[in-house]
């Protein structure tokens, strides 16, 4: 397989802002992110990309691969559970600020405990916007199979919102 | 507090107003949902907790964006050069293993030492080093036909990478340029490349240009006996060799 034209390092330049905030909603975490991007990237250059592949989906399913495997290999989603248990002891000082910043914690852990099909249709489309076509594109699924799993993965999340620690 | 979508509305319900806030849905089905949200008070609840969930997630995903992207990561995607440049840097960080270098070119054959003939001095550096060729084998695949321009536009078919009996990486290649062309080997030594074989390759016009020969052919046997006594294992797929030069052959 050819490795990457100049063109299709460009395009990737070019979104490698999208493809870290992809990382990000898949990992959880900052630090995490950085590393799912940077194999990403790697992996891109290690196995080429065909001359005629459109380089920016070609990226996605390389980074959607690239978590997957990771999440089978280090079991990351057994990490998130406990992140799920909030700790009262950890009260912020500015409520206000603080409570809308726990609400994006607990909303992150429980993206983490989202199937991680559910949780890679919902990130394309929510948080990425792609349309639905071009989730399905990447994740290699039907249209109606992103919606279903996007509906599906909304509602777990909803369930989640009620808890307590979400308030 | 929330609502029970199963008691108020079906699965089918919650999977419309999904794709409704995804602007997914048909113009018809569109139409038909919202005559439904003006009537149906769960409806509208159920979408506008979908509403503030949807801002949360995006939220929660920019919460990184203003972190700039790490820099090795943006390096990696930098495009290549299509003239290749000298990696000056590289010969400088490593003076002794440049002067380890300088021994072992002192050390080829004679004719070796008719490859760093006056008229390709202008890719050549320090006492000789050819930082072209250097640069290019660092970060060029090998390819059976076609060539690589360098700076000075001499071209450069890099044909194979081995690893030898020392540990480190070495790289058969044909160079031509000015009306004549070499075959030769380079090792990696210390980050640096240093041609430890060359003989004059003879072109066969409009037939060698875009064919490969492998080294045991005609011209080339003195350099298919190197590679016998100093390969320490077989030749580097494309895959493996790709990987190689990603990471500076580390």
């Amino acid at each position: 397989m050819p490795s990457l034209s100049t063109p299709q390092r460009e395009l990737l330049l070019a979104e490698l802002g999208s493809l870290r905030r992809f990382c990000q909603s898949l990992s959880g975490s900052a630090s995490d992110a950085d590393d799912l991007l940077q194999m990403t990237v790697e992996r891109i250059l290690e196995k080429g990309m065909p001359a005629d592949a459109d380089a920016v989906k070609w990226a996605y399913r390389v980074c959607k691969n690239a978590w997957i495997d990771e999440l089978r290999s280090r079991e990351v989603r057994q990490r998130y559970p406990q992140q799920m248990a909030w700790d009262s002891d950890e009260v912020p000082s500015a409520e206000e600020s603080a409570g809308q910043e726990r609400a994006l914690e607990a909303l992150t852990a429980a993206l983490g405990k989202l199937p991680p099909e559910q949780r890679l249709a919902l990130t394309l489309v929510a948080v990425e916007g792609k349309s639905y076509a071009e989730a399905a594109d990447i994740l290699e699924v039907p249209v109606g199979t992103i919606m279903s799993r996007i509906a599906r993965a909304r509602a777990q999340l909803l369930k989640c919102r009620e808890a307590p620690e979400w308030e | 507090m929330g609502i029970d979508v199963e008691e108020t509305m079906t699965d089918r319900d919650f999977e419309l107003l999904s794709a409704y806030i995804d602007g997914e849905l048909e113009p018809e089905v569109a139409a038909t949902l919202t005559s439904r949200l003006a009537r149906e008070p769960a409806l509208r609840a159920r979408l506008a907790e979908l509403e503030t969930l949807q801002s949360q997630l995006r939220e929660a995903a920019g919460a990184n964006d203003t972190t700039p992207l790490p820099a090795r990561i943006r390096e990696l995607l930098q495009p290549q050069p299509t003239a290749i440049r000298p990696l000056l840097h590289r010969l400088t960080l490593f003076p002794g293993n440049l002067r380890q270098g300088l021994a072992i070119a002192a050390s080829l054959t004679a004719v070796a030492a008719l490859l760093l003939a006056p008229r390709w001095q202008a890719g050549h550096d320090i006492a000789g080093q050819d930082v072209l060729l250097a640069a290019a084998l660092e970060t060029l695949p090998s390819r059976a036909s076609g060539w690589d321009t360098l700076e000075d536009g001499r071209r450069l078919r890099a044909v194979l990478s081995f690893p030898n009996h020392a540990g480190s990486w070495c790289r058969e290649y044909v160079l031509t340029g000015a009306g004549s062309s070499v075959r030769g080997v380079a090792c990696r030594d210390g980050g640096n490349w240093t041609t430890r074989i060359a003989v004059p390759h003879n072109l066969l016009p409009g037939r060698d240009e875009e064919a490969y020969r492998p080294a045991s052919a005609g011209d080339s046997g003195s350099i298919a006996s190197f590679i016998d006594q100093n390969a320490a294992g077989d030749v580097l797929g494309a895959k493996k060799e790709a990987g190689l030069i990603t990471r500076s052959w580390q």
